[in-house]
């Protein structure tokens, strides 16, 4: 054996301890983030029945606070947003001209476009549709772009 | 050695009681009664003389020594003469009297033969060891050093907040422990049991409000103890884990105390978390995976409630405990409560921890738990309302601690939620790094420039922040992610730092001067946000309190 080895055995045994070590708790952590993840998410379409179409005649507007959602009748058609705030999740008070934060302030057009404030996405739209019996739904889980209405 | 020896005589009374004793503690065990119980009637006086004698003897012995003597020696004399009357009970108690002064004796002498090369210099110092080897004061040696500078007994030395701040959360752990008598964490359950812990359980919302205010107090003494040791730069050199330790300890207190927030299931409650847990959807890569451990679900509910009660309660008093021994650990190795390093003057002799600073932190926890019982004794804080799912209240403001954040995300989520603050943490955590600087410690603001720079950062940054507020304050007004009034703060402190540095050649003073500006800036938006944010977060220029104390 020459003098002095470029790594001894004892700190070869050492390193590869805490490598073992450091595995072993990197594993510990992706196993209990997966056991702690939530486990079971429904997938149960999330859909609401509004009503008939004949209900809603334009300028009309029905907000479903439970669901935070809000079906507008304007001169373009039908559609329906979401009343809760893009930026962190408050609900909004809906006013004349628009929505506004109590939380942090932002400001939305009835059309969910952002006017002012931190806010800096618009508020989703959901897709409506139509069924056989003239009744409104909309779908919670389904957005559409900007814009899209509903005509009868 | 020889010296050393006849320095020693005058002080050890108990060698003298029972003179030739020790190297052979059977026989004492015999003769001891009668050699003591004489010192008790006879000796007591001639003893004293004695040593008044000797006194002038040793010429070598420093002024300091006389005072230490004039004061300990009549305690220490008191001790014995409460303990003899013991002594002339029937002759079976004797031996087991006499055994344990035998057997203290030669551990109290070990004690003092090891440290005596040490503190030789100052032979009278040494003297105090009125600190018991068992007990609470043996216990006591694992916080304090058997002596500490007079210096550091005064109240200027520490303001006393970090004991403040483990007293706060001391108190809170008890109650909280109480609390969960009746608790019951579940989404249908929880509002009612504390509405029914407040109506039907004595002494019910006397401890809820207890929890709550020592709660507050912990993260209040826990501010200003970090305030504190920032503007005494305690935290340079030995002290730098000490700091790393206690700023993880302060975000574990936040942390522990906004998990709490939900418990009660009250209105505040479920619209403080909402907001919350959307602010890490800002943060990248990990913020989702977090908010999903952290609600268990893709809205506030009972898996949110579940993992918050387990945080509040296990997990993260859990963590904060290990910090706090880790903390004081590293300040007991660190040199102990604050000291500057070399400083000669006044109020660098030594005196013993028990009783001087033991005496002293026991009169401040008395008045910190008084204080706390006092805030918590009349009604206030009546619970939320069941919490309205749809709606929050307007405007909804954040528990105080936080007020500064809402006030910040109300800017942008993106800057003001998540830059900021992580910047913020980051050099919380690493200013003794960054910092470089080995002094520190003994003074306010002693670092050369600092009693100018620290207050002018103040001042700009707070004048930088209200002006600020005055353009974008209100969400009407235009300020956008990147210029809004905090990032405008933020450069400001920046900005005096760099100069500090620059103009005075250290390093230590920028980071300091950074810290603080950037502490400040958190304090205006602080207090904008609590007093001036109105209905729809609109800003009010006449300071009014949201809704009273959270």
């Amino acid at each position: 054996m020459s003098s002095s080895p470029p790594v001894s055995r004892r700190d070869l045994l050492s390193w590869l301890g805490r490598a073992v070590a450091a595995a072993g708790a990197g594993l510990a952590a992706v196993l209990s983030y997966r056991f702690a993840r939530p486990a079971a998410v429904s997938d149960l379409s999330r859909r609401v029945a509004v009503g008939s179409f004949t209900a809603l005649p334009q300028g009309s507007q029905l907000e479903l606070r439970a669901h935070e959602l809000l079906v507008l009748h304007d001169a373009g058609g039908l559609y329906a947003l979401s009343t809760r705030c893009s930026h962190l999740g408050c609900s909004l008070l809906v006013e004349p001209e628009g929505f506004a934060c109590p939380c942090h302030g932002a400001r939305f057009s009835l059309e969910g476009a952002v006017r002012s404030g931190p806010a800096a996405q618009p508020l989703p739209w959901h897709r409506l549709s139509l069924d056989e019996s003239g009744l409104v739904h909309v779908h919670l889980d389904e957005r559409v772009p900007y814009g899209t209405r509903l005509r009868p | 050695m020889g010296k050393r020896s006849r320095r020693e005589r005058p002080r050890a009374e108990t060698t003298r009681r029972a003179p030739g004793v020790e190297p052979s503690p059977p026989p004492a065990a015999e003769e001891k009664p009668a050699a003591e119980a004489q010192v008790a009637r006879e000796e007591k006086p001639a003893a004293e003389a004695q040593v008044a004698e000797e006194k002038p003897t040793a010429e070598e012995r420093p002024r300091v020594e006389e005072k230490p003597t004039a004061e300990e020696r009549p305690r220490v004399e008191e001790k014995p003469a409460e303990e003899r009357p013991r002594v002339e009970k029937p002759a079976e108690e004797r031996p087991r009297v006499e055994v344990k002064p035998a057997e203290e004796r030669p551990r109290v002498e070990a004690k003092r033969a090891e440290e005596r090369p040490r503190v030789e210099a100052k032979p009278a110092e040494e003297r105090p060891r009125a600190v018991a080897s068992h007990g609470l004061g043996a216990f006591l040696l694992h916080l304090h050093p058997r002596l500490v500078r007079r210096r550091t007994l005064t109240l200027r030395a520490t303001l006393g907040l970090g004991l403040a701040t483990l007293v706060s959360l001391g108190l809170v752990t008890l109650t909280g422990l109480l609390l969960l008598v009746h608790y019951v964490p579940s989404v249908e359950r929880a509002h009612a049991s504390l509405q029914e812990l407040e109506t039907l359980v004595p002494l019910g919302a006397f401890l809820r409000r207890l929890h709550r205010y020592s709660g507050h107090a912990a993260v209040l003494f826990a501010l200003l103890h970090l305030a504190r040791a920032l503007l005494w730069g305690a935290y340079r050199g030995a002290h730098r884990r000490v700091w790393l330790l206690g700023a993880l300890l302060l975000l574990t207190t936040l942390a522990t105390s906004y998990s709490g927030y939900l418990l009660p299931w009250d209105q505040d409650a479920y619209w403080t978390v909402t907001v919350g847990s959307s602010l890490f959807r800002y943060l990248p890569f990990v913020g989702e995976p977090l908010r999903d451990l952290m609600l268990g679900a893709s809205e506030v509910g009972q898996p949110a409630l579940t993992r918050f009660f387990v945080l509040h309660v296990v997990a993260l008093p859990a963590l904060g405990l290990l910090l706090l021994v880790l903390h004081l650990f590293r300040l007991r190795r660190a040199g102990g409560l604050a000291r500057a390093p070399g400083a000669a003057g006044p109020g660098e002799e030594l005196v013993p921890a028990a009783p001087e600073l033991v005496r002293r932190e026991l009169a401040l926890s008395l008045l910190v738990l008084l204080g706390l019982l006092l805030v918590a004794l009349p009604e206030s804080l009546p619970l939320g309302p069941a919490p309205d799912l749809a709606r929050p209240d307007n405007p909804p403001k954040a528990p105080w601690f936080f007020v500064g954040l809402q006030e910040l995300v109300s800017y942008s989520a993106s800057f003001g939620g998540v830059l900021f603050p992580l910047l913020l943490a980051g050099l919380l955590l690493f200013l003794p790094w960054l910092d470089g600087g080995e002094r520190g410690g003994g003074e306010p603001l002693a670092e050369r420039g600092a009693a100018l720079a620290i207050p002018a950062a103040t001042a700009l940054v707070a004048a930088t922040a209200i002006l600020g507020l005055r353009w974008w304050g209100d969400p009407q007004a235009g300020a956008s992610s990147w210029l809004n009034p905090a990032s405008l703060a933020a450069l400001a402190a920046l900005g005096v730092a760099l100069l500090a540095a620059l103009r005075h050649r250290s390093r230590a003073l920028g980071a300091q001067a950074l810290l603080a500006g950037l502490l400040v800036a958190l304090l205006v938006f602080t207090l904008a946000g609590w007093f001036w944010r109105g209905p729809d977060w609109a800003l009010l220029w006449h300071p009014g309190p949201g809704r009273g104390l959270p």
